[in-house]
């Protein structure tokens, strides 16, 4: 049979994958913190139709190779900043900069965000800083952010520690923002929710020391998500396209194998 | 018992194995580094057509008016009007009535291709055969004069014309078959990432991946990192540096534009690129990787061009183009079809119609 009919399809599913990636970017314009994934291809394994034959120096010094087509190879995430907004809330942090905030989940797991849209969760006499789903946000000590009853002003500054004023007007520090980094953050796992989760391809976690710290926690604005719309609509339509090469390569296979059928009639 | 038919089920596969080719081009059109392929057919060898049991007609020998020589450099180019010249080929001895060759490293006279550097390249071509078989010279400075002699140092070594028998009345060739696939290195467009460890190379040149079979080049820089912090292609084979494979022992690293791994102000290891200067023996093996064939060792020269970081070569396939010579041999497979029908249809008539009775 012709090997082009598969080839081609292989072909199709790549692209659909492709537009699967582009659509989800396209979905999270407007999700605070998102990183634009994108997908990677890999040429599929070759067949040696005719085998080099150099021996008495004679025969082609090429082997005839046909390929089989394409298969991804990758999702990789685009850590690039993402533009900044101003919100005027105390309670939303971004990162200028490289890094991460660390939260803990329900069930003891370490997640990381970039999305600084943080709530407080009241319980008694005290709150906790959490994430919009009520997660843990770590601080330096790996312990949680406490805020009393009463307690006013938040303030974080640009490494990350956080300081109010208690109910006498004096000024207390509740610690600093767990702020950490990757060597591969394109490893990460996303895990949906806008939390990434530490792989082996990522490397391990590493603390942005404050003293020697290049990114910068800004209060009071959030990270916008960092996908570009017009590129992604430009990636759409060329994915689209080689969608619609790859059905056409199909459909002149098939005229031909009906030809080739049609020699007897 | 017929010809025309074999010839043209011989176009018939040629064009298959050429769309083959072209969708694996297409289905490629988004693979990071890919690099187009492209079909190179060739005819068989024209053989010797001869009458048997006729005539012998003398008018078919047309007067013997000598050997046109051109010369270009190194390329010989001979047309002659009665005779043949006679190669070698795998297939067969071929007759043809012209001939173009050059004289190899070894002093053979031998047809010859060009690289994608533009050199000549004689290697497992065919070779031109004289009185004696393959003609061999001492010396590269030949000349051939206009009765079709090899003339080196003054002296004639062998001839290159061979007259026919007087049945001969042309040539034939059994059809057409697909010789070889020529990778085409065309660089493809550079689009930003943003990922520090996306690399695309600017120039000619590769980089080497250490791989379970051995050293394989890749043009496709899109790497990461594994468990010990190495550098790897995203199967997982380690990248290869002038000093081992590249591990990235600070998270505070810079890559130059030679390739240097700069941790601290200090060159650490230095990503290995390398120029291949015989690419024409470079196979593709699949995951974006690239081996040279057995028993021939890839030349590697030193890569001048820049290292990218946060960039990713595209492929190089155009669809225009693909989409034109799919048509093409679409066409081309459908005349071959046609060509099959008419010569049945011919066949349906001697069998059924003049063997009534």
């Amino acid at each position: 049979m012709l090997r082009s009919l598969h080839t081609a399809a292989t072909g199709m599913k790549s692209q659909q994958l492709n537009i699967d990636t582009i659509s989800n970017n396209l979905a999270n314009v407007n999700t605070n913190g998102y990183k634009t994934q994108r997908a990677e291809f890999k040429d599929l394994l070759y067949v040696a139709i005719k085998k080099t034959n150099l021996r008495d120096d004679q025969g082609a010094p090429v082997n005839l190779e046909v390929g089989h087509g394409v298969m991804p190879s990758a999702t990789t995430r685009d850590f690039r900043k993402g533009s900044l907004m101003e919100t005027q809330n105390d309670l939303d942090f971004a990162i200028d900069g490289e890094g991460f905030f660390s939260v803990l989940l329900p069930n003891d797991q370490v997640r990381y965000t970039r999305d600084g849209s943080f709530k407080l969760s009241v319980d008694g006499d005290e709150a906790m800083l959490v994430t919009s789903d009520g997660y843990m946000v770590f601080n330096e000590d790996d312990d949680a952010i406490i805020i009393e009853n009463g307690m006013k002003d938040i303030n974080v500054d640009q490494l990350g520690y956080i300081t109010a004023k208690d109910v006498d007007g004096e000024i207390v520090e509740l610690g600093r923002l767990k702020l950490v980094n990757f060597l591969n953050p394109a490893g990460l796992l996303s895990e949906g929710q806008n939390l990434y989760s530490e792989t082996a391809a990522s490397g391990e976690e590493y603390l942005l020391e404050a003293d020697e710290m290049e990114s910068k926690v800004i209060q009071r604005y959030l990270e916008a998500s960092n996908v570009q719309v017009v590129e992604e609509m430009v990636k759409m339509i060329t994915a689209q396209r080689a969608y619609e090469i790859n059905s056409k390569a199909i459909q002149v296979s098939d005229e031909m194998l009906q030809m080739a059928n049609s020699l007897k009639r | 018992m017929n010809n025309s038919m074999y010839i043209a089920a011989s176009g018939l596969l040629a064009n298959q194995k050429n769309i083959e080719v072209i969708s694996n081009n297409l289905s490629n059109v988004n693979t990071t580094g890919f690099k187009k392929d492209m079909a190179i057919l060739e005819s068989f060898p024209e053989v010797l057509l001869s009458k048997i049991n006729d005539r012998i007609d003398m008018d078919n020998h047309r007067a013997f008016r000598g050997v046109n020589v051109e010369r270009d450099g190194d390329i010989f180019t001979l047309t002659i009007d009665s005779g043949y010249f006679k190669v070698s080929t795998p297939a067969g001895v071929g007759n043809s009535r012209s001939l173009r060759f050059i004289v190899d490293d070894n002093g053979y006279l031998k047809t010859f291709y060009k690289n994608t550097e533009d050199e000549l390249k004689a290697d497992g071509e065919n070779y031109v055969l004289g009185k004696n078989g393959p003609i061999r010279v001492e010396d590269r400075n030949i000349e051939i004069d206009y009765r079709g002699n090899v003339i080196s140092g003054g002296q004639i070594i062998d001839n290159l014309i061979t007259f026919p028998p007087f049945n001969v009345i042309g040539t034939t060739s059994g059809g057409v078959r697909f010789d070889k696939i020529a990778t085409d290195f065309t660089p493809g467009v550079i689009t930003e990432t943003g990922n520090k460890l996306d690399f695309a190379l600017q120039g000619d040149g590769f980089f080497k991946v250490q791989t379970p079979n051995g050293i394989a080049y890749t043009r496709d820089g899109s790497f990461t990192l594994n468990a010990n912090r190495g550098l790897v292609t995203n199967e997982g084979y380690a990248v290869l540096g002038q000093n081992g494979p590249i591990v990235l022992s600070s998270n505070d690293f810079e890559i130059g534009e030679n390739g240097d791994i700069i941790v601290g102000g200090q060159v650490e290891n230095s990503l290995d690129i390398v120029r291949i200067d015989n690419k024409e023996y470079l196979r593709k093996q699949g995951n974006n990787l690239y081996r040279t064939v057995d028993n021939v060792q890839a030349e590697e020269a030193f890569f001048d061009g820049q290292l990218l970081s946060g960039y990713l070569e595209t492929s190089n396939v155009n669809t225009i183009k693909e989409m034109v010579s799919m048509i093409t041999a679409q066409r081309s497979y459908e005349s071959n079809q046609k060509v099959i029908k008419a010569q049945d249809e011919l066949l349906e008539k001697v069998v059924n119609e003049l063997g009534r009775v």
